[in-house]
């Protein structure tokens, strides 16, 4: 994967031989309104037997312009590289919005393009999208630009639900509140969380309910609570239904630490099957409850019985 | 039968670098040893720094790309309370501040841990990086600065194993690109009292482990007839899609 995840424009530009139509966006999430960007720039790629690339920034503009003010993001840049390159794009450039970025005028930036990445065909990007300092481009601006410069711009119309447009802030916003199904509509897929087995402190084992753990903290975290969802060992593609608590563990831990998920497998209670460092992804389908503080370990303990048989009696209906 | 000369290496070494010399320095003492020319390496460790360093030999200098790319971990130590200006103890001190009062071992796993994740990282003056054809420390020796850009960078784990004051030993995960002797550097900043990189150790890049390794004196007793057996074949180190 990582020889298609290019760090720059520059670098990408000077790999790069085939033809191109580039996808341009923050695609934070990689939800269903970006899968319309992307897929129109499959598709035009496909008509002259072309490159579909991903043009898009690791951090948010905002961190660089604006640190401090810039919104939390749903995934970290690999993991969106690693979704983008899913989708079927041929490749991924993660361009670090820098002082250079920041400051080409909205006039300057399709030469800006052309010159580094001669092979530009053809653009595509979401109606929403803003380009060039201060914002001041939008997506009519680039249209009429492309036609002066050779290069053909394609605009994908937003997309609706529920009444109003699938964004990455709507998702943000839903996964803060727990509301999972909401999340994995706007995505078009189960929101996914992945990283290594970290051990633990056996503490799920002594309570009978043994747990992988992994650390996993984009910016934009899923509320603290219990989820019921599908673990995946990442190589073998081994599944399991489980359940799994998001959070700072109030009940067992005497200080704030970072949160962890602690993941049960319902069907395979022996954990060893994975060792620490194994990499792991989880479906999230479900929310089951707020993450609460147990006056002691036996209520936790009879807590997570009852969201076991929980996320059993949900899954026929999720799988 | 074939001379000496005729054998052709191919493969990747993965070599223990000692302190005190470049990465550079190794892949000339390869090339000397190998009598074969197409020898390269895949990600400089400064002179300073020991540890896993992965050497391509023959055709296997094709896949450097993709092993260039991998995740790197770390083990060092930082001098808190001394900055540098090379951000390591090669550098001359440029100042020295008393440490906050009453400084904890919590207080310093707490700022730690506010470097993990995605972030830019400013590449330090006195680096390999070139700006216009040259070399950043090159231009940093004449006493000039200028404007670097910030470079995306992932640390995955930062942890302090050991604390004495003003003293700590650390474990680092992060991605390629990281300059650890930034991240100390900037810990020092947060802290208040400036800080530098005192000895630093890679122990492993990705699969690539520093026990697999061997030193420059193990390398120097392998006959050259027995050498191929010590290389990892390119088809064992990198994904099929890579070739």
């Amino acid at each position: 994967m990582m020889e298609r995840v290019f760090d720059s424009i520059v670098q990408f530009g000077s790999r790069w031989e085939q033809d191109v139509c580039l996808a341009v966006g923050m695609f934070d999430g990689v939800h269903r309104g970006h899968r319309s960007v992307l897929d129109l720039a499959l598709e035009e790629a496909s008509s002259f037997s072309g490159s579909g690339v991903a043009l898009t920034f690791p951090l948010h503009p905002a961190s660089f312009l604006r640190p401090g003010k810039e919104p939390p993001l749903l995934m970290p840049a690999m993991d969106k590289a690693e979704s983008l390159l899913s989708t079927g794009m041929d490749a991924v450039i993660l361009q670090p919005f820098d002082q250079l970025l920041s400051r080409l005028e909205a006039e300057q930036f399709l030469p800006f393009l052309t010159e580094h990445i001669p092979s530009l065909k053809t653009i595509t990007v979401g109606e929403n999208f803003r380009f060039g300092k201060n914002r001041k481009g939008d997506s009519a601006m680039l249209e009429e630009m492309g036609l002066g410069h050779g290069l053909k711009v394609k605009v994908a119309p937003s997309l609706v639900l529920d009444d109003s447009p699938v964004s990455s802030s709507r998702i943000r916003l839903a996964l803060s509140e727990g509301n999972i199904k909401e999340v994995n509509q706007m995505l078009g897929r189960p929101y996914l969380i992945s990283g290594q087995v970290i051990s633990g402190k056996a503490l799920g084992r002594t309570l009978g309910f043994p747990t992988l753990n992994l650390q996993w903290n984009p910016q934009a975290r899923p509320a603290f609570g219990v989820y019921a969802g599908m673990v995946k060992e990442k190589t073998t593609g081994v599944q399991f239904p489980a359940v799994a608590n998001y959070g700072v563990r109030p009940t067992v831990e005497q200080k704030v630490e970072l949160p962890l998920w602690e993941i049960h497998c319902l069907e395979q209670p022996d954990v060893s099957i994975w060792q620490e460092g194994a990499h792991l992804a989880l479906e999230v389908r479900s929310f089951l409850r707020p993450e609460m503080k147990f006056e002691n370990v036996d209520e936790l303990s009879t807590q997570i019985s009852k969201d076991c048989a929980a996320a059993i009696r949900l899954f026929p209906q999720l799988l | 039968m074939s001379t000496r000369q005729d054998i052709d290496f191919e493969g990747i070494l993965l070599v223990d670098k000692p302190q005190g010399i470049t990465s550079h320095d190794v892949v000339d003492r390869m090339r000397r040893k190998l009598r074969m020319k197409k020898i390269g390496h895949a990600g400089t460790l400064d002179p300073l720094a020991t540890g896993l360093l992965i050497m391509l030999v023959g055709k296997a200098t094709k896949v450097s790309q993709f092993l260039i790319s991998l995740d790197k971990a770390y083990e060092g130590t930082f001098l808190l309370g001394v900055e540098t200006d090379s951000q390591d103890a090669d550098g001359e001190v440029v100042a020295e501040k008393p440490l906050p009062e009453g400084l904890t071992e919590d207080q310093v796993i707490e700022e730690m841990t506010n470097f993990l994740g995605d972030q830019y990282q400013t590449p330090p003056m006195f680096s390999a990086k070139k700006i216009d054809g040259v070399p950043l420390y090159k231009m940093a020796r004449k006493g000039k600065t200028v404007e670097r850009e910030p470079r995306f960078i992932r640390i995955n784990e930062l942890k302090l194993d050991n604390w004495e004051s003003p003293v700590g030993k650390f474990f680092m995960d992060c991605s390629k690109g990281t300059y650890v002797r930034t991240v100390v550097h900037d810990l020092g900043q947060r802290l208040g009292c400036g800080a530098h990189l005192q000895s630093l150790r890679r122990t492993r890049i990705d699969q690539f482990d520093i026990s697999q390794s061997l030193t420059l004196e193990q390398i120097n007793e392998v006959p050259l007839g027995e050498f191929q057996n010590h290389l990892i074949p390119v088809r064992e180190a990198v994904p099929t899609h890579v070739l």
